[in-house]
Order: C-alpha cells, then structure tokens, then sequence
C-alpha cells in the first residue's frame, strides 16, 4: 500500500515542500486521497495579521498517468473552525431608535471557514454537488435554512459579515497539482481565526461525484500572555475580578505616591 | 502602538488609551469628579463592545477613587458608618445591575440599554450643570457674591422611620433613604460602569443634609468599595473585565487626574462646570445620535454566550 507521500504545513512563507515520496508501485483499484499536516497543533500570537496555510497531499492508487491526475480529479480542501451556535439580531427603527427587534439563533455553525478547490467551483465538482455535501460558504447552515426559508437573511447576514471580516473564505483554483499526483492547496488562516480545534478536509471527486474525503484535527492555540488573560477570565473568574480590584487600587495609591498633593 | 485586548478581543492603539485615561483623569482632576461617565461612552466611541466598557469602566472607577479616598481618610472627613450603610446598599444593588445587565446581554439589547441610559442621565446631568453655572457666572458678573446652599432645613426623608445618628456627619437621619441611595448609585455603577458620584454628592447634600466637607470623601468610600464589588460580580458573571484595557486607562488616568487638579486650583468654578456641562451634553448627544441614525448594517452576530 501506499504510504502517506508529504506531510508538511507551511505557515506564513510560501515554500516548497520536500516531499520523500514512495513511489506507488502497486496500483489499487479505488484512487485515494491523503493529505498531512507537519503539526498538529499550531500557536499564534495575539499580533498575528494573517496567514496562508499550506497543505500537501497526494492522491493515490490512480490508474491514468500522472499527468492525467490533474484533469480526472476536482479535489477541494477545507479548513473549518470551531462550531458554535450564533445569534444573528436585526434592528428596526422603534419609536425613532434603531432596536434589535428580531433575533434567530442558528445553531452549529463554524466560527470559520476555509475552502480552496482545484478548478473553478461549476467544473467537474458543481457549485450545487458542493452545497449538497455541506461543502463551501454557501453550504454553512443551509440545512437551518431547508427547514426554515424565511431565515434567509439572517443566514445571508451571517455569512455576509464572516466573509467581510475574512472568516468565510472560498478560493478557487488554490489546489494546484505539482507533479503527477502530488497537490498543494492554499487556505487562507485570517487574523481572528479563533482558537479551538479546527478540522482539515480534503475532498476529491472524478466527473461531479465525492469519490473520496479525509479529515484531519489541527489545533489552533494562542501561546501568549493574553490569552493566558483570557483564561484566567473564563475558568478563574473570581481570582481575576479581586486580581483587577487589587491592580486598580496598587495604581490608584502608587499615583498617590508618586504625585504626592497633600 | 498597538495592544490587543484579551477581553475586548480587539486590538487598539496604546497611546490613544493612555491618552484618553489621561484626558479623563485630567478632567476629573479639575472638576473633581470620578470620570466614570466619560470614560465608557469614550470606549464606546472608540469601538471597545459596551459591555466591555462598562465593566472595565467599574475596575478603572477604583484607581481614580481609591487615592482621593485615602486623602479624605488622612484629613478624617470620611463618615465611615454612613459609608457603610451606603455601601450595603450599594452592594445589593451593584448584585442586581449585574444580573439585570446579563439578562440584557443575552437578549442582545445591552448596548441600546447603555447608551440610553447615558444619554438620559448625560442630558439631565448636562443640562442642570450648565443652566446652573449660567446662573452662576451672570450673578458673579453682577458683583455679588455666589451664595452656597445651606444644608440645614428638613425634608421629606426626615419623616421616614428607622433613624440613626451619624456622628461625624452630625445627621440623625433614617437608614431607608441611605440605603436606598446606596442601592441606585450601586445598580448605576453595574450597569453603566461609573463610580456614581455625580448623583451621590448632591443626593448626600440635598436629601441627607449631609455637611459638605464629608460629603466628598464619604461618597468616595462607598464608590471604591461598590465599584470594587462591581468588578468582581462582572468578572464572575459576564466575564467582560478587560484588565488590559483597565490598567492602560488607569495609568493614563491616575496621572492625568494629578494634572488636573493643579489647574483646577488656578481657575474659575463656574467657567469650569460651564465648559464640564458643554464637554457632558456633547457626548450625550453623540450618543444619542448614534442610536438614531440608520446603521451601516442592520444585523448584527453574537457567538456563543455574548
């Protein structure tokens, strides 16, 4: 069988990945994809602007010529985030102020989500192939919208702003074939990606059809002093209220101090 | 510079922080005042989410409070058991503000709650300084001399039952209204994350008849201790205290207030609380602007519990 070929994730630099490959010397019958990640957990510090996230994978068992990979095979590789319930509010104009009068709570759905496919999304793999396996940023919490329609807007809303604010990203032809059936796809990893686990899922088809997927865990972990703040906030709550009392009356009797008036 | 804040989940510039703390601590050095209700609609402006700014606004109130505080205690005019009473109530109330602003959170209406509530009192607030040291200044301008209030008539509050004497403010006066005033300011202090100064000093001189030179250092000592009560009660319940954010605004603040209290000695009180009045009505009016003019986007997300 045929061992996982390149196993590397590349933040930040656009570089090319070493990949010790074993060359498939026994072809099987059903093609297969793989991909890898170098780490399975990746830190980032609280002035991170923003990232391309590389990752490698190969497709296996093929029968056609390495050449031929790239034209047989859509391959569509997701990075999504945490999922959580949102609460999407709307304002309307009461009484001359603007209020949020209508809210929708919609549940399970990621916090943030990257999506790079091979080709244009309407090639071999269609826009609508996509939604109906949940794939892509028209899939997100369209099963909430398939039982309730007149969600649309607040649905579209939610979308609308994750997509401005660089959480919802679609990207296409960021899956590039490198040599024979070895594939490179570009995810974009924005500045408030949030932390948590985050799920790697390729995805590959041959003439419209899901012929194969794969999912891989990545953490994402912010590794500085303030996230160690925000920690504290959430599992020591009481300790960091009097930590704040105590921190503001240390300030307001040093500035006694030190400007003495009296 | 930029800093990013835990809390708020943002990040800002440093400098426009300490600036702002120390703007705030500037004025309320020369006016004598907390500060409190300009710092949270200035966050506000500044992008900071209210309920952030508010509960941080309760944690920055202690530093400005807290050494003002230890300058009354030295000179003795703080009423400790007056104090205490107000603070009982102002603990209970500060409990209540906290709920009743986690209720209001998750129905997603805090932050219209906040900016109402500031522009109601902002006005009223506002409105009364302004017309009253208009008064001032064209009595001045007159040659005579501006006649302070004197506290000493009885009131209303004088029928209520449950007295106690409080010795150093030599007032024998019922608890229910102190504690009651206690319980407003200390919800106020929840909800709107200000030290509530501005309504316990004249509340203190005109209902409790409270003499003037305790007045200040006593409504100090229940701030202190209601807005530390605050930070604590926000800090567990909404887990929105930006100690970052907090200690940026403080130091600016702290320093600021020194500032301003060597300039307040060389200037005019009532062009003072004119220019105060103007600087209040001002950021009322701007945020009350903002909650009528039609919104970039009328949708809005909050994940998880925000």
């Amino acid at each position: 069988m045929i061992r996982l070929v390149a196993l590397l994730i590349w933040l930040l630099a656009p570089g090319i990945a070493l990949a010790q490959s074993n060359v498939p010397d026994v072809i099987g019958p059903q093609p297969k994809i793989q991909i890898g990640l170098s780490t399975d957990t990746i830190f980032i510090t609280s002035d991170f602007t923003g990232a391309v996230l590389t990752v490698f994978g190969a497709v296996t068992n093929t029968s056609g010529s390495p050449e031929a990979t790239d034209s047989a095979y859509t391959i569509a590789v997701t990075l999504e985030g945490p999922r959580e319930k949102a609460v999407v509010r709307k304002k309307s104009r009461v009484f001359g102020i603007w209020v949020n009068t209508h809210s929708e709570e919609l549940k399970n759905v990621p916090l943030s989500y990257s999506i790079a496919t091979s080709s244009r999304i309407g090639g071999p793999a269609g826009n609508t192939v996509l939604t109906d396996l949940g794939i892509g940023v028209e899939a997100i919490a369209a099963g909430t919208l398939q039982k309730e329609a007149e969600l649309a807007d607040f649905v579209e809303a939610l979308r609308r702003q994750r997509i401005e604010s660089g959480l919802y990203t679609q990207n296409d032809d960021a899956v590039q074939f490198l040599s024979g059936p070895l594939f490179r796809a570009s995810l974009s990893l924005p500045a408030e990606i949030p932390v948590g686990l985050h799920v790697v899922e390729a995805f590959m088809f041959a003439n419209g059809k899901l012929i194969d997927q794969v999912s891989l865990p990545l953490r994402i972990a912010k590794s500085d002093w303030e996230q160690t703040i925000s920690r504290a906030a959430r599992n020591n709550s009481l300790i960091y209220g009097l930590l704040a009392v105590i921190l503001a009356v240390v300030t307001g009797w040093l500035g006694r101090i030190v400007f003495k008036r009296d | 510079m930029s800093i990013y804040l835990p809390i708020a989940e943002i990040s800002v510039n440093i400098l426009v922080l300490v600036l702002m703390g120390g703007a705030v601590g500037f004025l309320s050095g020369l006016f004598g005042v907390g500060g409190g209700f300009l710092i949270t609609p200035l966050l506000i402006f500044y992008n900071i989410p209210p309920s952030v700014a508010v509960a941080t606004g309760a944690n920055q109130v202690i530093a400005s409070s807290f050494s003002g505080m230890l300058a009354h205690l030295k000179r003795g005019t703080v009423d400790v058991k007056l104090g205490l009473f107000l603070l009982a109530g102002g603990v209970i109330g500060a409990f209540i503000g906290t709920q009743v602003f986690r209720i209001l959170r998750e129905q997603g209406q805090l932050d219209l709650v906040v900016s109402l509530l500031y522009v109601v009192f902002l006005g009223i607030i506002g409105g009364l300084m302004l017309t009253e040291s208009l008064k001032a200044l064209r009595r001045s301008r007159g040659g005579k001399k501006v006649p302070m209030r004197r506290a000493g008539e009885h009131n209303w509050v004088h029928g209520l039952p449950l007295k106690m004497r409080f010795r150093q403010s030599r007032i024998f006066v019922s608890i229910i209204p102190v504690i009651g005033l206690g319980l407003f300011v200390g919800f106020l202090s929840a909800i709107m994350g200000v030290g509530g100064g501005f309504i316990m000093v004249p509340a203190m001189i005109y209902l409790l008849k409270v003499p003037t030179n305790v007045v200040i250092g006593t409504s100090l000592f229940q701030i202190v201790f209601t807005s530390a009560f605050t930070t604590v009660s926000h800090a567990v319940t909404n887990q929105t205290v930006d100690i970052v954010l907090a200690v940026t605004l403080m130091a600016g603040g702290v320093a600021g207030a020194q500032y301003g209290a060597l300039v307040g000695q060389k200037l005019r009180g009532e062009q003072l609380r004119a220019l105060l009045a103007l600087l209040v009505l001002l950021v009322g009016l701007r945020l009350g602007f903002d909650l009528v003019v039609t919104p970039d986007d009328l949708f809005s997300v909050a994940t998880g519990g925000a």
